[in-house]
């Protein structure tokens, strides 16, 4: 990032920030919310696929356990709703960390199934295991993070998460941990010979990764106050990654550019009504076609590109 | 019972077989994932609907047409789609994923637009049961076994013995080293794209009475071409077509045993247990098997 990033990047937070103050518009405000919370999931995403190269496509169920764990705990239990939160991205993370364990002897794809499979069976379990869950149905009345009606708080906590998680993630990119992630993505052999503990390395990352995701996914709960395992599914991740890979896998701006593009993008044609989601693919496959590296390769093709003009 | 239940699980693996051969077949060829390939089965399905409900064609009919016009659609995609990022960017597994998921919506509702989101099917292609001492089996189970069956030998057929086959085995194995020996990599991919179509119109065609039609049906077989292709090891069509039988014997004796609701947890829970002793997928070890047992 040079500084000119560095300069557009606080003036875009500034102006998100300042945005609720100035729009009181509630729809456009929960739409910002939700994108605070794919970003913040894609970014983490990104983190375990983009950066450490380990594909992982049961990413939703870490944050259906994280709103589950959450709910539950403040429902039953009666726990303040902070510590609750700690403790489903706690569960989240922990079942991330035992998830990847029996992963770590296998070559990448098989990975890929192993994760998919928890997903799935995270999905199913949920909706069978209707005591706890009551299923299909789904949970309600769960309670809210803050009692008001507005959403100007949740918004604020929203951006607040995303923007500590994003420091959090540019500190550990840059710090000797972050180099040893890029290290085994690009050659496991070689981050190996070099001294680098690549098993522990690999589930510590997948613990903080799958952390975030709880957490995000107990803040999703209490903020919407009613969660179905819906959630779990694979449609969620897939919708991640998509984010990520558009923005740009690999890159750190890359996946808080694509939750926000798309987001917006498929929320922009509501006006076609019956054609809305027909032009948001036809508009993916354009942009993909135009910049096959993501947003944050095409921005930095094309400012390539200004420059030699002079 | 029991066997009753295997014999069911080898109908829907046969069927699981040929989804994952499908998809597996470009994974090897091309290393991309195909995500609209849930979509090419619907498109297969809603043909083979308005073809027998409206135009009352016979079955073999309905498939060779199928057949074709999504090799037609696959290659198009390819030709349309696919080359134009694949030319652009050294590692285009990432774009491709993209390209063909916006293809996915843009199918989905295309058909939505057209179809309407209604349930269609029709009721069975073929009527009566054959019953045997053991067992009993549908004619309709019968023939998508058969066909299955006789699809999966024929692809294996055109890959090991026809020139296209090994021209396709070739660029799998080393891309570079195919160019070298003057393979014309561009017209194998199109071809093994459009190849893939075809498979997965079959099982479109012949599971549209059991699974019903609508536009967001290929969401089932997708999940289970992943699963199938990555229990097989990837690329390896072996692997997939044993994966295939697997799958879809574990998924009946769930679902016959435990309960309906659970079947795919179990299924997938099964094939955690085998990746933890075959981490690379079964098809590779069934390949060393075989080479053994061929020659000792």
């Amino acid at each position: 990032m040079t500084r000119l990033d560095l300069r557009l990047c606080a003036v875009s937070l500034l102006l998100i920030l300042i945005f609720p103050l100035v729009v009181k518009d509630d729809y456009l405000i929960h739409l910002l919310i939700l994108t605070a919370l794919f970003a913040q999931s894609a970014a983490y995403w990104n983190l375990l696929d983009g950066y450490l190269g380990l594909i992982h496509f049961g990413y939703a169920a870490y944050i259906g356990i994280g709103a589950y764990t959450s709910a539950l705990s403040a429902m039953h239990l009666g726990l303040p709703l902070p510590l609750c939160m700690l403790l489903g991205g706690l569960l989240s993370g922990i079942l991330g960390v035992l998830l990847i364990i029996p992963c770590l002897r296998m070559v990448t794809f098989s990975t890929a199934i192993v994760t998919l499979a928890f997903g799935e069976i995270a999905r199913i379990a949920a909706s069978s295991w209707t005591t706890l869950t009551k299923g299909e149905m789904g949970l309600w009345g769960i309670p809210p993070l803050f009692a008001s009606q507005s959403k100007l708080l949740f918004f604020y906590v929203g951006f607040g998460l995303l923007l500590v998680g994003s420091v959090l993630l540019k500190i550990l990119l840059r710090s000797r941990l972050g180099l040893a992630v890029v290290a085994i993505r690009e050659d496991e052999i070689a981050a190996f010979t070099s001294g680098i503990e690549i098993n522990r390395i690999k589930l510590l990352i997948s613990g903080i990764s799958c952390f975030v995701a709880g957490v995000m996914g107990a803040f999703y709960a209490h903020y919407i106050l009613t969660i179905t395992p819906g959630l779990f599914s694979l449609g969620y991740t897939i919708q991640i990654m998509a984010m990520s890979m558009f923005g740009g896998k690999g890159t750190f701006l890359g996946p808080i550019l694509g939750a926000f593009a798309l987001i917006f993008l498929g929320e922009g044609f509501r006006f076609m009504e019956d054609y809305r989601m027909l032009i948001y693919g036809l508009l993916i496959i354009g942009v993909v076609m135009a910049f096959p590296t993501g947003l944050v390769g095409g921005i930095n093709r094309l400012k390539k590109r200004i420059p030699s003009k002079r | 019972m029991l066997l009753q239940q295997i014999i069911n699980g080898f109908v829907i693996g046969a069927i699981y077989s040929v989804v994952g051969v499908g998809f597996t077949l470009i994974f090897g060829i091309m290393r991309i994932l195909n995500f609209a390939y849930g979509e090419f089965y619907m498109l297969a399905s809603y043909a083979a609907f308005v073809a027998y409900s409206e135009f009352h064609l016979p079955l073999w009919l309905i498939l060779l047409l199928t057949m074709t016009v999504l090799f037609a659609i696959g290659a198009l995609t390819e030709r349309g789609l696919v080359k134009p990022v694949r030319e652009r960017t050294a590692d285009w597994s990432v774009p491709v994923i993209m390209v063909t998921l916006g293809l996915q919506i843009v199918l989905q509702n295309v058909v939505l637009l057209v179809a309407g989101g209604t349930y269609r099917g029709v009721s069975a292609y073929l009527m009566g049961t054959l019953d045997l001492e053991w067992f009993v089996i549908s004619y309709e189970r019968l023939m998508i076994l058969g066909v299955s069956a006789g699809l999966l030998l024929g692809t294996w057929l055109l890959i090991q013995k026809t020139k296209l086959g090994l021209a396709m085995l070739a660029v799998s194995q080393n891309r570079e080293g195919a160019v070298l020996s003057g393979i014309p990599l561009q017209r194998v991919y199109t071809l093994s794209f459009g190849l893939s179509a075809a498979l997965v119109a079959i099982p479109g065609v012949l599971l549209m009475p059991l699974l019903y039609v609508y536009p967001t049906v290929g969401q089932v077989p997708i999940m289970k071409a992943f699963a199938v292709t990555l229990l097989g090891g990837m690329g390896n069509i072996e692997g997939a077509i044993l994966g295939g039988i697997i799958l879809g014997v574990s998924e009946t004796m769930a679902s016959a045993y435990l309960s309906s609701l659970i079947k795919d947890g179990v299924a997938f829970a099964f094939m955690i247990l085998i990746l933890l002793f075959y981490p690379a997928g079964i098809g590779p070890y069934f390949q060393q098997i075989r080479q053994k047992v061929i020659r000792p």
